[in-house]
């Protein structure tokens, strides 16, 4: 079995979390806000990231230019 | 483990850029999204191949792909027990001899379909080393001190492909 050396596995992550988004902002009325809930189970396999990574994943991409997020580390659902 | 929330806002077209690159380089093409379940990318049966693959011997071979990505052998070993007599029924159906595999209203056991199968396979030599590969299989389902390794598992699924490419391709 071919192991993904950390670059590969990161970049899987980045693209699941965008995929997340853009699935998201295809359900999500033109100029609203996107809400973008990260996964509540862990998902077996390379390429898919630790629920925590999301977050940061999410993080990177704002530092990246590609999105913005309006409330940062995100809000629990118990809050 | 809980969920949090985050709103976003996407800023266009730096967003829609970002996507396609990593879609175009770290995206599965439409070949291997056929051969997958789960997301998860095959190792040992290929996609071309499994496109050529009866319904059924299909969706076996994904599912062992997904074990053997996922690192479950015992799992992916019990589905090549399946695979092996599923996929020799199927091309003698397929041929139009099913009543060379059958005894009554049953189906020949796994042995006597390996041997009524050899004088189908263009590779004899295929046939003799699957023959060794059938006892490990065997024993996955019916030992209760053998637990096999991904290794193993992976040398009999080999096996098992190339009768599958030698019957079906």
């Amino acid at each position: 079995m071919r192991i993904m050396n950390v670059e590969e596995k990161v970049n899987k992550e980045i693209l699941f979390v965008l995929r997340k988004i853009r699935d998201r902002e295809l359900k999500t009325k033109k100029g609203a806000v996107i809400e973008y809930y990260t996964s509540n189970v862990l998902l077996a396999g390379e390429g898919y990231p630790l629920p925590s990574d999301e977050g940061k994943i999410l993080e990177k991409l704002e530092e990246m230019g590609v999105l913005k997020i309006h409330n940062p580390g995100g809000t629990s659902d118990y809050v | 483990m809980y969920n949090r929330l985050y709103k976003l806002t996407l800023i266009h077209p730096a967003f829609e850029e970002l996507y396609e690159k990593f879609e175009k380089s770290f995206g599965l093409n439409q070949q291997e999204q056929s051969a997958v379940t789960g997301g998860i990318k095959s190792i040992v049966f290929p996609p071309i191949l499994i496109s050529k693959l009866p319904n059924d011997v299909r969706d076996i071979c994904n599912e062992f792909n997904f074990n053997f990505n996922n690192n479950h052998p015992l799992a992916a070993m019990l589905l090549l027990r399946r695979l092996l007599p599923l996929c020799i029924v199927r091309k003698f159906q397929k041929l139009g001899k099913e009543n060379d595999i059958k005894d009554g209203d049953d189906y020949l056991e796994t042995k006597n379909l390996l041997g009524k199968i050899e004088n189908y396979l263009k590779e004899k030599k295929v046939y003799r080393e699957l023959l060794n590969y059938k006892i490990l299989t065997d024993s996955s389902q019916h030992s209760y001190t053998f637990f096999p390794e991904l290794s193993d598992v992976q040398g009999a699924a080999l096996k098992i492909r190339l009768i599958l490419e030698d019957l079906f391709v």
